[in-house]
């Protein structure tokens, strides 16, 4: 512990668990204020504005991402949710280490696995956390699966602790279901490209909310084939090499204002 | 408060172009022999002061790392320190033992803070080219950030502000709380600023400094006969709630605290603004990228 630190509020669940909470939790997790780090990325539009993109093509970018990169790692986090709760029964199926390698799998960029550490590093701070300050009788509630959900995460060295993994991590802490899961790692997706857009391009702040509408079909299109997931080898596999190059340039550029 | 056994994190604030890298230059060439460092920039654009403070050759290039703020160097260094703690963390962890990890923030306005959450103490940096009035018009890091500096006192006379003055006001404007008034030309005031850092390395190694948040918001008053005050529960009181009437634009808005109920280091209270023509915060931003697609650059309200 360290000694300077300023005694820190509880984070724990006061109130009793179920649905209520995984309700809230749904929304938390969606809500780009969630201090994990998302403030930082731009879910590849910098790069590719970098790289040529415009302004008319943000649209169709969104649903390329959903169509690739996004449902990737929506089914992994959907498959960590799983696994992670089983390891949290006592039932363990799949390794932190199997869900991380079969993302990083196919995740071919280094460059993009090295942008989902960030994001990861995050939310197992904040997944610590909710653990570590429990109040008394909430910290007794989750002991059990809770420390047990961290436990896997934390099976998995710091640096392959991906966003996916810890996400599907923090969602079976939070009770949240698989198609909630699913949602909110495709909605993430969706919104930290829009909500990154008025700060590259001359654009009205309204413009993205009307994208981000636009892509509800092709988003829950995205929840339903993934939902059901839970082995690892059933993760889609629809890599986007053309954004993998845009990521990899931009992480050689000097003048970004994005991680990635 | 026991002995700490980690180094201690000191956040250097304050408008662009003030000098805080150069500052962070001065510690490192000052102090990097009897101490280990390391340093965390924020920059808008990346990657720019870490590379002129690894081209200053003051320090291991290795020990200078750049976080990217996301466009919003006020949210990088409070609201969302995630990317700044884990870049302080793995300096920590890769030159261990460290004994002083210096964070800069990307320059931004008057009311950026850093969280204390990330940092053990602050140092706002002013110069004297901002102008004389800068400092009464105060602002939490002005009023209490552990250490005022003003800088570039050597410009004073080309800009025609009294560095004395300003430095006087300083002090008054935060109850005595310690100013440096700096130039990197002036020994004596380097030596100042090195001796109040390490003056407060072996505090926070022994135990006995307690970071204290200045908060995002100045103490100010709403009208001519109410007193300055703080917002926080340390404040005397007065919070703004969800019943507040508005702050209209006829109230004199944000005065410094001087002759009210004194400057008191509240807990954090959101952004927040008094009336229609003040916005809530604003950011300063570099010039625009380098793409076909520039972004509109200039100040934002958030
Ligand atoms: N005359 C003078 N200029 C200074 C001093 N310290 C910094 N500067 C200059 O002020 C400018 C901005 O400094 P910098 O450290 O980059 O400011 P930052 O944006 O706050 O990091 C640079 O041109 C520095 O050389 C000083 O003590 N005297
Ligand atoms: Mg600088």
């Amino acid at each position: 512990m360290r000694s300077s630190e300023p005694t820190a509020p509880s984070l724990g669940p006061t109130v009793g668990s179920g649905a209520a909470r995984a309700d809230l939790a749904r929304l938390l997790l969606a809500d780009a204020r969630l201090p994990v780090g998302g403030h930082a990325q731009s879910g590849g539009l910098e790069p590719g504005l970098l790289s040529g993109l415009d302004a008319t093509d943000l649209p169709a970018y969104l649903t390329a991402r959903l169509a690739t990169v996004a449902r990737t790692d929506a089914a992994t986090a959907v498959v960590a949710r799983a696994a992670a709760l089983a390891a949290g029964r006592g039932a363990p199926t799949f390794s932190a280490d199997e869900v991380a390698t079969a993302w990083a799998a196919r995740t071919p960029s280094e460059v993009v696995r090295a942008a989902a550490r960030q994001p990861g590093r995050g939310i197992h701070r904040l997944l610590a956390r909710l653990l570590a300050d429990g109040p008394e009788e909430a910290a007794a509630a989750t002991a059990g699966p809770g420390r047990a959900v961290v436990a896997w995460l934390e099976e998995l060295p710091r640096e392959r602790r991906y966003r996916p993994v810890a996400l599907g991590a923090l969602a079976a802490h939070l009770g949240l279901g698989s198609r909630a899961t699913a949602q909110v790692s495709a909605y993430d997706d969706v919104q930290t490209v829009a909500y990154a857009a008025p700060k590259l391009l001359p654009l009205d702040p309204l413009d993205p909310v009307g994208w981000t509408l636009g892509a509800a079909p092709e988003l829950a299109e995205l929840v339903d084939a993934v939902a059901g997931v839970t082995h690892p080898d059933d993760i889609p596999s629809v890599a986007a090499p053309h954004l993998d190059a845009w990521h990899a340039h931009h992480a050689r550029s000097t003048r970004r204002l994005f991680h990635a | 408060m026991p002995e700490s056994t980690r180094p201690f994190r000191l956040g250097i604030a304050g408008p662009v172009g003030t000098g805080k890298s150069s500052l962070i230059g001065l510690l490192c060439a000052h102090l990097s022999d009897r101490y280990s460092l390391g340093v965390v920039t924020n920059d808008i654009y990346t990657d720019e002061d870490a590379r002129m403070l690894r081209a200053a050759g003051v320090l291991d290039p290795e020990r200078i790392r750049a976080v990217e703020t996301g466009a919003c160097p006020h949210t990088a260094i409070r609201d969302d320190i995630t990317p700044n703690l884990a870049a302080v963390e793995d300096l920590e962890a890769d030159f261990a033992p460290l004994d002083l990890v210096l964070v800069e923030s990307g320059g931004d306005n008057l009311t950026a803070t850093f969280s204390p959450a990330l940092v053990d103490a602050q140092i706002f940096v002013l110069d004297v080219a901002g102008g004389g009035d800068v400092v009464r018009k105060g602002g939490p890091g002005i009023a209490r950030a552990d250490l005022l500096v003003v800088n570039k006192t050597d410009l004073a006379p080309h800009v025609g502000v009294d560095a004395a003055l300003m430095e006087r006001e300083g002090r008054h404007a935060r109850d005595g709380r310690p100013v440096v008034a700096l130039s990197r030309l002036d020994p004596a005031s380097v030596e100042a600023l090195c001796g109040w850092v390490e003056a407060m390395i072996a505090a926070h190694a022994a135990g006995d400094h307690t970071p204290i948040d200045p908060g995002p918001m100045a103490p100010h008053s709403h009208g001519p006969d109410e007193p300055a005050h703080a917002h926080g529960p340390a404040g005397p009181g007065h919070t703004h709630g969800p019943d507040d009437p508005a702050h209209g634009p006829d109230k004199p808005a944000h005065r410094d605290g001087r002759g009210g109920t004194g400057h008191l280091p509240g807990r954090a209270v959101p952004a927040h603004r008094h009336g229609p023509s003040e916005p809530v915060h604003l950011h300063e931003h570099g010039p625009a990228v380098t793409t076909s697609q520039a972004p509109a650059a200039g100040a934002h309200a958030r």
